[in-house]
């Protein structure tokens, strides 16, 4: 609670109505959110946690409002980390307005989640989103019907094409203007009662203070859920007796644990709400379960991912070259030309070479390619296309220890290692995570295919760099089924939706890369020019000697030139800074005329594998401890290095 | 606190009951246990696979694969492990989608 209040003091004292977009994975929120939140929002972490949620300001009827986009969560009861987030912000922050956000095709699931977020006791909007989809599938909907047995303002939108949204967000304003707060469906009889003396023996033990709406506080500790217990330890441990006792009454009486019991009545509730308000008549055939006949098919699956994951890197490399190239001509000259005006040897040239450097690293290197890569990505993901490859991959997967749901996470870590060790919380055992994340670290991100593209695919061929891609992949197989060997355990294996398939609506993919690009300019980019420019001083005050010769044992064992030492502090950072640094340690942009190409190939391969980022680095200590972050750091160097020297050995018979 | 599936499996494998690992593509089944604890329930709850839900297969997985169900209008997928405790009953004839 700590929290709410400050976070609230800390904000102006203009106090906009907040409205929170919550609901069930692949609902649409998103989209719904990228319709009315403008360029300017911002991505945010929750306090203390790394999970990532986004907010806006947004006018609705010239009013200006807050609006919250959560990660999706099936129920309020939370069996992965992302969704605890949720359901944390849910509890303790102010919320005005609930909009919850529901597949109307999936309405009699999604109810379950509604019923239990009128339980929070805040005003609540149903969207029923996707009705197109809704329709197709043959569920009609009675939304005045429903809105009446509810209580509470239903909206039918389709957040693609942006149907319906104005009328969302004009309810809710509505809402906030004149709170209203719905009344809990009842439970059957005997569940009822037990659930009311519960809450009533809590309203006893509290003295009616309680933070938490009472209701939902009896039946999360009727269904034994930990967290709920953790929140409120003392008054558990005040009135624990009657607690267990209640729990016993449920079970006894209807034959199941009192957990299932509640889910069931639950279930109940959900599905007599559905009866009464709607009408399923026969799907349409449609083309999306004739693609999924092929996409999911046991032979064609695979030929068809692999041709989707071929297309997409080639995309990325034509478009990422064709670009670069015309940029670095241009930045060359600009340096020859600055050279020739200020003269090579004086300070300000340094100073200024060292600036353009940066700047040239940044927009010559890694937006041709990190651009293309992280539309490509955000495409992949709203289509719906990675459940799919986890389904293909599950039995690929349990070869190496782990099982399909932790592919998320791994190709995530193409685009960043940031977003793919916080993925590794879909997983819920402790030791997947470990090993997942390891698998992400190693995963080449966008940053060090960067430097595969701009180093070995530049000189050595696009197909030497689709190489390294390969021995990469294997180099993550045999990690990970060392370290499950090495963690024997019993896991529960993947339980994952595969949602339908989504045509992505262009602004939502959109702003996700912009989201993530942003981190790049925003962050990377000026890290990059202050430490072009530092590089270029140390040169100037011969700083960088002392920095190679502490790095020579490394370089020496790899063969490489001991001018590259100090660029690989600087890949510690922002992996694709060792590359750039490497221009500016070296004096030219042309590294084949002081490198030759094995000594190129060997760089690269110790970029890729050794020691996560920084960012990285901050996201594994909080996701899986300090101590296995340590360990995960020092394996990758440890592998960085074996593979370097191998990489150098086999140099010396190709080149 | 945990609960454990109350039901005791039998050891000789002719009486063993059917399992979802065993379900064949289209065919329907009725949900008769899970066998789990407190989270795996919970997790299968949220998404519809729960006792005395009617699911259908639609896709056995290859090579060990998962297991890709129907229940309520969406698609699950679960792991073979998974599948393997989770006993169903088959229900006679391919029911339409829709019932």
């Amino acid at each position: 609670m700590a929290n709410s209040t400050k976070k609230n003091n800390t904000r102006a004292s203009i106090h906009y109505p907040r409205f929170v977009l919550v609901g069930q994975p692949n609902c649409g929120k998103s989209t719904i959110f990228n319709k009315v939140a403008g360029y300017h929002s911002i991505a945010t972490n929750f306090p203390g946690a790394t999970v990532e949620f986004t907010k806006s300001t947004v006018q609705v009827q010239n009013q200006t409002c807050e609006l919250v986009d959560l990660p999706g969560i099936y129920s309020l009861t939370a069996w992965d980390g992302a969704s605890e987030e949720t359901k944390k912000y849910l509890l303790e922050q102010k919320v005005d307005v609930i909009i919850n956000v529901v597949d109307a095709s999936l309405l009699s699931r999604s109810l379950e989640l509604t019923i239990q977020l009128l339980e929070l006791e805040t005003p609540v909007v149903l969207c029923l989103n996707m009705m197109d989809e809704a329709r197709r599938k043959g569920v009609s909907i009675d939304s005045v019907k429903l809105c009446q047995k509810l209580g509470i303002p239903v909206i039918e939108t389709i957040g693609v094409k942006g149907q319906g949204v104005d009328e969302l967000f004009a309810a809710s304003y509505a809402l906030s203007r004149n709170p209203v707060i719905a009344k809990c469906p009842k439970m059957s009889r005997h569940v009822e009662e037990t659930v009311q003396n519960l809450a009533a023996d809590l309203q006893k033990s509290t003295d009616g203070r309680a933070e938490l709406p009472l209701r939902l506080l009896s039946i999360k500790l009727l269904e034994g859920d930990p967290f709920f217990a953790k929140l409120v330890p003392d008054i558990v441990n005040n009135i624990s007796g009657s607690i267990e006792k209640a729990q016993k009454d449920l079970s006894e009486a209807h034959g199941e644990p009192s957990d299932a019991v509640i889910s069931a009545e639950r279930h109940s509730q959900a599905m007599a709400l559905f009866e009464q308000t709607c009408l399923v008549q026969h799907a349409e055939k449609s083309w999306k379960d004739l693609i999924d006949r092929w996409i999911m098919h046991p032979i064609a699956g695979y030929l068809i991912m692999l041709l989707v994951l071929y297309l997409f890197f080639k995309t990325v490399f034509s478009l990422g070259s064709s670009v670069e190239q015309w940029l670095f001509a241009g930045f060359d000259v600009w340096i020859e030309q600055l050279s020739a005006l200020i003269g090579s040897n004086s300070f300000i040239f340094h100073l200024a070479s060292g600036i353009v450097q940066g700047i040239a690293g940044g927009i010559a290197i890694v937006l041709p390619y990190l651009l293309p890569f992280l539309f490509g990505l955000a495409l992949i993901e709203d289509i719906g296309y990675l459940p799919r490859v986890a389904f293909l991959m599950d039995n690929v997967m349990h070869r190496i220890g782990l099982h399909g749901t932790a592919v998320i996470p791994g190709i995530l870590g193409y685009g960043c290692s940031v977003p793919a060790v916080m993925a590794t919380r879909i997983l819920t055992s402790p030791r997947d995570r470990f090993i997942s994340s390891v698998v992400a670290v190693l995963t080449p991100c966008s940053a060090r295919m960067t430097v595969i593209f701009g180093l070995v695919g530049y000189y050595l061929g696009a197909s030497a760099a689709l190489g390294i891609y390969i021995l990469n992949m294997f180099v993550i197989a045999v990690t990970g089924s060392i370290l499950a060997r090495l963690l024997p355990e019993d896991t529960p294996g993947m339980i994952l939706e595969i949602p339908s398939y989504q045509l992505p609506s262009l602004r939502t993919v959109l702003a996700k890369t912009w989201l993530r690009m942003r981190e790049f300019i925003v962050i990377a980019w000026p890290l990059l020019i202050l430490g072009s420019l530092v590089l270029s001083l140390a040169e100037w005050f011969s700083l960088d000697q002392t920095i190679n010769m502490i790095f020579r044992p490394i370089t020496y064992i790899l063969g490489l030139p001991a001018a590259v030492g100090s660029t690989l502090i600087f890949g510690v950072l922002r992996k694709e800074l060792s590359m750039l640094m490497l221009f500016q340690a070296l004096g030219t942009t042309d590294v084949a005329s002081v490198m030759t190409s094995g000594q190129l190939l060997v760089f690269t391969l110790f970029v890729v594998f050794y020691m996560p980022c920084a960012a990285t680095i901050g996201v594994l200590g909080k996701e899986i401890g300090w101590k296995n972050t340590l360990l995960a750091s020092l394996l990758t160097v440890f592998i960085a290095l074996v593979i370097g020297l191998l990489g150098r050995i086999l140099s010396i018979f190709i080149f | 606190m945990r609960f454990f599936c109350n039901k005791q499996v039998p050891l000789d494998p002719s009486h063993l009951p059917l399992t979802l690992a065993s379900g064949k593509e289209n065919q329907c089944a009725l949900i008769t246990a899970i066998c789990g604890g407190w989270g795996i329930r919970q997790h299968l709850n949220q998404l519809g696979i729960r006792v005395g839900a009617i699911i259908r297969v639609k896709r056995e997985g290859a090579f060990g694969g998962p297991v890709l169900v129907i229940v309520d209008h969406s698609e699950i997928a679960i792991g073979r492990q998974m599948a393997n405790k989770i006993q169903i009953q088959v229900i006679n004839g391919k029911l339409d989608k829709e019932k």
